[in-house]
């Protein structure tokens, strides 16, 4: 890893359209954005950063990070939980309104794995409103005829995310709820463990994971108790997401810090797809 | 087009806005965003003499019109600033300016004798006003290590030196004067107000440092009435900073009193920010009839 490269020289500001909004769950919102020049660049795993208020007023101040979820045409699709004032303030957007943008920003999937005869089976872990850049990455392994397998875990069934699209694109899906409305009951963890278990001795996997910080944990746990090769999307409070101010950093484990550069990565330009095992997994 | 050109003690730039410190970076991920040849100068994120791992996350949240930082001074070490950084920036096109910190009055003066053997600076910043390190707020607190540090820079370089003062202090103009009685050829006021916020679902910090500098549009008022209190006190100039977005926020500044302006936070949002202020503060002064922007600076009408 060099923690000097910048990914963003790709990435541009725009005033993008709202196309369509809609609530796809409780306090769930999909937006579909126009941007061309974003849509015909982006990768699976980048993020668009998104001004949440009018460019003349200055509360809340910062941009919000999304995943992108889907690049259809010159449309790009995010979708998002309202947690606080900002996505509250974006969830109010009407179509038709021009929403300031910047992006793709950061660091996509690592999908060299499957550069080979012979790829392995793509796991796809997502919990909770970290299903999108998952849904993105399904896209573009499908795209190269390969078929992954995801897991998919919420809290209730009106909550589970991305089941439609998954099921569009051919991908097979395995559920977890909290509350067992449907699928399993229990957590999308008890699935991967399950589907690792089962995996036959000649099979190999990766695994991709998106969601809250302890499932991302708990996953590269998992994966490495299995010796299976896992990288997670990361998230973190971003301000900037350029690289200039230091925030949004992750501790890499000891061996990683190979120089001057200290143990923290920014997730913004070194992720936020990064490897489970190069992270110094703590207490969040 | 109006006379943006602004001298600051003896930097001559060509108009008097400047990123601030730490918002920044090291300006290579900013190149993709604007043309650094039209900054009036470039301040660069702090370079201490040992690299700083910085303070574990969360290290930023979100305030109302505002933002809590506690970075913690993470840097590459005077070192890897020469051979990684240095090249990239010297040749950026913008008059460089290096933050420096230290935790001793030797390491400042070292600092300062180590830039000025390096080709294309145009000049120090002295941070002595961290909130988010331990000793880092003790010397701009203080009128005597304020002029103490200070004073041993002033003796190690003979480029331009910039003291970039607290405003978390029960009177700014002492300290002011202390630095300018060190030899400071200009003040920068301020840094960010040391703040705290509370998660009330973990009854936590928001920010593992517990405390941090509190920054955005949310602090221009005191930031503003700072600069003005020591635009009155001392005779060197003032670079105003502190929730500057906009060129009226800049102007606000210049009337007060600064004779030059930093951008910061504001290129969180947009990373253009800088370079709206510069053409905002030329519009101005063209439809107000100012042939140059020393025209308005320390203009403010009290009577």
């Amino acid at each position: 890893m060099n923690p000097t490269s910048s990914p963003t020289q790709a990435a541009i500001a725009m005033m993008a359209r709202l196309v369509t909004i809609k609530s796809v769950a409780p306090h769930h919102f999909q937006l579909s954005l126009l941007a061309p020049a974003m849509a015909s660049r982006a990768l699976a795993g980048q993020f668009v950063h998104v001004l949440p208020r009018a460019a003349d007023t200055s509360d809340p101040f910062l941009r919000r990070a999304f995943s992108i979820m889907a690049m259809r045409g010159e449309e790009i699709d995010i979708l998002f939980r309202v947690e606080g004032r900002g996505t509250r303030q974006l969830s109010l957007l009407r179509a038709g309104d021009n929403v300031d943008v910047i992006g793709p920003l950061g660091r996509p999937f690592d999908v060299s794995p499957f550069h080979v005869k012979q790829p392995p089976l793509p796991l796809l872990v997502g919990g909770g409103v970290g299903v999108p850049p998952l849904l993105c990455l399904a896209g573009a392994l499908r795209a190269r005829q390969i078929t992954p397998l995801a897991l998919i875990g919420a809290r209730t069934s009106n909550e589970v995310l991305g089941a439609t699209e998954l099921a569009s694109m051919d991908v097979r899906t395995r559920l977890a709820t909290d509350d067992g409305s449907v699928g399993h009951h229990g957590r999308v963890t008890d699935l991967l463990e399950h589907t690792l278990h089962e995996l036959p001795p000649e099979a190999s996997a990766v695994v991709y994971a998106c969601g809250p910080y302890p499932m991302l944990r708990a996953v590269a746990q998992i994966a490495a108790r299995h010796r299976t090769l896992c990288q997670v999307s990361l998230e973190e409070n971003m301000p900037c997401g350029i690289g200039v101010c230091n925030g949004c950093v992750v501790a890499m484990k000891q061996e990683q810090n190979k120089d001057d550069y200290g143990r923290y990565r920014r997730i913004c330009l070194e992720g936020p797809a990064l490897w489970a095992h190069e992270i110094e997994w703590g207490e969040r | 087009m109006a006379d943006l050109v602004t001298q600051i003690g003896p930097l001559r730039l060509q108009n008097p806005v400047l990123t601030a410190s730490g918002t920044f970076g090291y300006s290579d991920e900013m190149a993709p965003w604007l043309d650094l040849t039209r900054l009036g100068a470039l301040v660069c994120k702090t370079v201490t003499r040992a690299p700083r791992a910085g303070n574990a996350p969360p290290r930023t949240c979100e305030t109302s019109s505002g933002m809590l930082n506690a970075i913690g001074l993470q840097n590459v070490g005077l070192e890897a600033f020469r051979r990684d950084k240095l090249p990239f920036l010297r040749d950026c096109g913008a008059p460089l300016i290096v933050n420096v910190a230290g935790e001793t009055v030797e390491d400042f003066a070292f600092l300062c004798r180590a830039l000025s053997e390096e080709d294309g600076i145009a000049g120090i910043e002295l941070n002595i006003s961290c909130p988010n390190v331990a000793h880092g707020l003790d010397f701009a607190t203080d009128p005597h290590l304020t002029e103490d540090v200070v004073a041993h820079a002033r003796r190690a370089t003979t480029l331009p030196l910039f003291a970039k003062l607290s405003p978390n202090v029960s009177d700014i103009t002492l300290i002011a004067r202390a630095a300018q009685n060190g030899g400071a050829d200009a003040l920068c006021v301020a840094n960010t107000f040391v703040g705290l916020a509370v998660d009330v679902r973990s009854r936590r910090p928001r920010l593992s440092n517990v405390t941090g500098g509190l920054s955005g549009p949310a602090i221009k008022p005191l930031a503003l009435r700072a600069v003005w209190k020591c635009a009155g006190t001392v005779s060197i100039p003032i670079i105003g900073v502190g929730g500057i977005v906009t060129a009226h926020d800049a102007l606000e500044f210049l009337i007060a009193g600064a004779t030059a302006v930093q951008v910061g936070t504001a290129t969180f949002a947009q990373p253009r920010a800088v370079l709206t202020v510069i053409e905002g503060i030329d519009a101005y002064l063209n439809e107000n009839g100012f042939r140059s922007v020393t025209d308005v600076v320390g203009s403010l009408k009290l009577d």
